[in-house]
C-alpha cells in the first residue's frame, strides 16, 4: 500500500473514496481491503484504472456489482462538491481579491466559473436522482424497467461539461491579462489540470461500465 | 473531435504489439478487444474519428459498424494474415499482420491527421473581420439561424465560421466564446452587463 502512494501520490483521493486513510504501516494491498472489507479486485480495477490512462480492464470492471461502481461515483461526487469546487472558489477569490485596479477579466472569468459550477452541479444531481437510481433499479428489478428513459439518453451530456472545463484552463492560460497574483494562479490552473484529469477518469468508468452495463439489461429485457 | 483506435484480434501478442507500436506516437485512446462481439454497445459513441483494426477471420455481425457510421467518422481497415485479401466488404483498407510498424503507423496518421494539422494550422491565426461579427452574434446568444439572417449568408456558411473560431481560437463552448468576446471588446460591454452574457 504504501508503495502504492509513493508511486503515484494522485492516488491519495482515490483511496479515501474507499474509506481507506493513512497511517497503514506495512500493510499490504489486500489487508488493507480487507480491514476496509473492500473487495481488492475492484480497488486494484480502479486504482489501476486511474493510475494508467491505458489501462482499462472493461471486461474486469464489467464483471463487478453495480452498486460498487455507482457507490464509488458517487463517493468521487462528493469529493468533488465538498473539496475540489470549494477550493476552486477559494483560490478565484483570492485572485479576484489580488488583482491590480482593472478586474474586470477576472470578474468575467469568475462569471464562466460559476456557469460551469452550475452546469457541472446540475449534471451531477441528474446522475444521482436520475441516472444512479435508474441502473440500481434495473439491475434488481430488470423486468419492471422505465420504459421512458434510456442510458443512451445521459451519454451525450458529458461532453458539454468537459468542454468548458477545457475552455477556462485555456481562457486563463492565454487570453487573461496577467494582473493577478501568479502563484495563486499557478494553483488554479494546477487544480483546475487536477480536476480534468480526476474528472475524464471518472466519466471513463460512466462510460465504459455502467453504460454499457445498463445497455445490456435494457436490450436483454426490451427484446 | 475525439479519436479512438479500436484493435480486434484474437492473438493477445497481436494486440500488445500494435498497441505498443501506435501508443508511441499517437496520444489517444487504443482499445484492444478479443472479439467483435465485445464491441456491442459502441452504438452508442457518436461524433468520434474511429479506426477498427479488425482480424479479418470470424467476422460474423457487421451491423454494428453500420450503426456506428452513422453518427461516427469511421474508418475500418483488415487484418490479414496474408497478402489475399482484397478490399471487400466492410473494409475500407487491408494491412497484412506481419507489416512493419512505420508503414502501419503511416495508416493511423493518413486517417487522423489531415484534420489534426488543419486545427494546429489554425490555431493562433487572427479572426477575420467575418469571423468577429459572426463570433459578437453567438455571444449575444443568437441562434445560428437568426445569425444567418442578419447577415445575410446561409446557416451552412454559419456553422463553417463558427467552426473556424473554434478552431482558431481553441476555444468550443458559447460560454467560453463570450468570455473571449467580452475580453477583447468585440462586444460592446457599456451598454450590457458582461455577467449576464455568460
Amino acid at each position: 500500500m504504501v508503495t502504492l502512494i509513493r508511486t503515484n501520490y494522485h492516488l491519495l483521493p482515490v483511496i479515501n473514496r474507499f474509506g481507506i486513510r493513512l497511517g497503514f504501516k506495512d500493510k499490504t494491498i489486500e489487508e488493507v481491503c480487507e480491514l476496509h472489507k473492500i473487495s481488492s479486485d475492484f480497488f486494484l480495477a480502479i486504482v489501476n484504472t486511474f493510475h494508467n490512462e491505458d489501462y482499462f480492464p472493461e471486461e474486469e470492471l464489467l464483471s463487478f456489482s453495480p452498486h460498487l461502481i455507482v457507490q464509488y461515483l458517487k463517493r468521487t461526487h462528493q469529493y468533488y462538491i465538498n473539496y475540489i469546487l470549494p477550493k476552486m472558489e477559494s483560490l478565484l477569490e483570492q485572485l479576484n481579491s489580488d488583482c491590480s485596479p482593472n478586474c474586470k477579466e477576472l470578474k468575467i472569468i469568475d462569471a464562466f466559473y460559476k456557469r460551469y459550477k452550475n452546469e457541472l452541479l446540475n449534471h451531477i444531481n441528474d446522475e444521482e436522482t436520475r441516472v444512479f437510481p435508474y441502473v440500481v433499479e434495473l439491475i434488481n428489478n430488470p423486468r419492471s424497467m422505465d420504459p421512458n428513459f434510456t442510458i443512451t439518453e445521459f451519454e451525450k451530456e458529458h461532453s458539454n461539461v468537459e468542454i468548458q472545463l477545457e475552455d477556462l484552463k485555456n481562457l486563463i492560460i492565454k487570453y487573461i491579462e496577467p494582473v493577478y497574483d501568479e502563484n495563486i494562479c499557478n494553483e488554479f490552473l494546477i487544480t483546475l489540470f487536477r480536476f480534468e484529469a480526476d474528472i475524464k477518469d471518472h466519466a471513463r468508468i460512466e462510460d465504459a461500465i455502467l453504460v454499457p452495463l445498463a445497455i445490456a439489461i435494457e436490450d436483454k429485457y426490451r427484446g | 473531435m475525439k479519436h479512438k483506435i479500436y484493435i480486434v484480434h484474437r492473438a493477445e501478442v497481436i494486440r500488445m504489439g500494435m498497441f505498443s507500436i501506435l501508443k508511441k506516437r499517437f496520444n489517444f485512446e487504443i482499445i484492444q478487444l478479443k472479439k467483435i462481439v465485445d464491441l456491442s454497445g459502441l452504438e452508442v459513441l457518436s461524433g468520434f474519428k474511429i479506426l477498427f483494426f479488425l482480424e479479418t477471420d470470424g467476422l460474423k455481425d457487421v451491423n454494428v459498424f453500420h450503426k456506428i457510421r452513422k453518427t461516427n467518422i469511421v474508418r475500418i481497415i483488415g487484418l490479414s494474415s496474408d497478402n489475399s485479401l482484397q478490399k471487400i466488404g466492410i473494409y475500407d483498407d487491408v494491412c497484412p499482420v506481419y507489416t512493419s510498424g512505420s508503414r502501419m503507423i503511416r495508416k493511423v496518421a493518413d486517417f487522423f491527421e489531415n484534420e489534426n494539422e488543419a486545427v494546429i494550422e489554425h490555431e493562433g491565426e487572427e479572426l477575420s473581420t467575418r469571423e468577429k461579427e459572426v463570433l459578437k452574434l453567438v455571444a449575444l446568444g443568437n441562434s445560428n439561424k437568426i445569425i444567418a439572417d442578419k447577415l445575410f449568408i446561409s446557416v451552412h456558411t454559419v456553422i463553417s465560421h463558427r467552426k473556424n473560431i473554434t478552431e482558431k481560437l481553441g476555444i468550443k463552448s458559447i460560454s467560453g466564446l463570450t468570455v473571449y468576446a467580452i475580453i477583447n471588446q468585440v462586444i460592446d460591454t457599456e451598454k450590457i452587463n458582461p455577467e449576464d452574457l455568460i
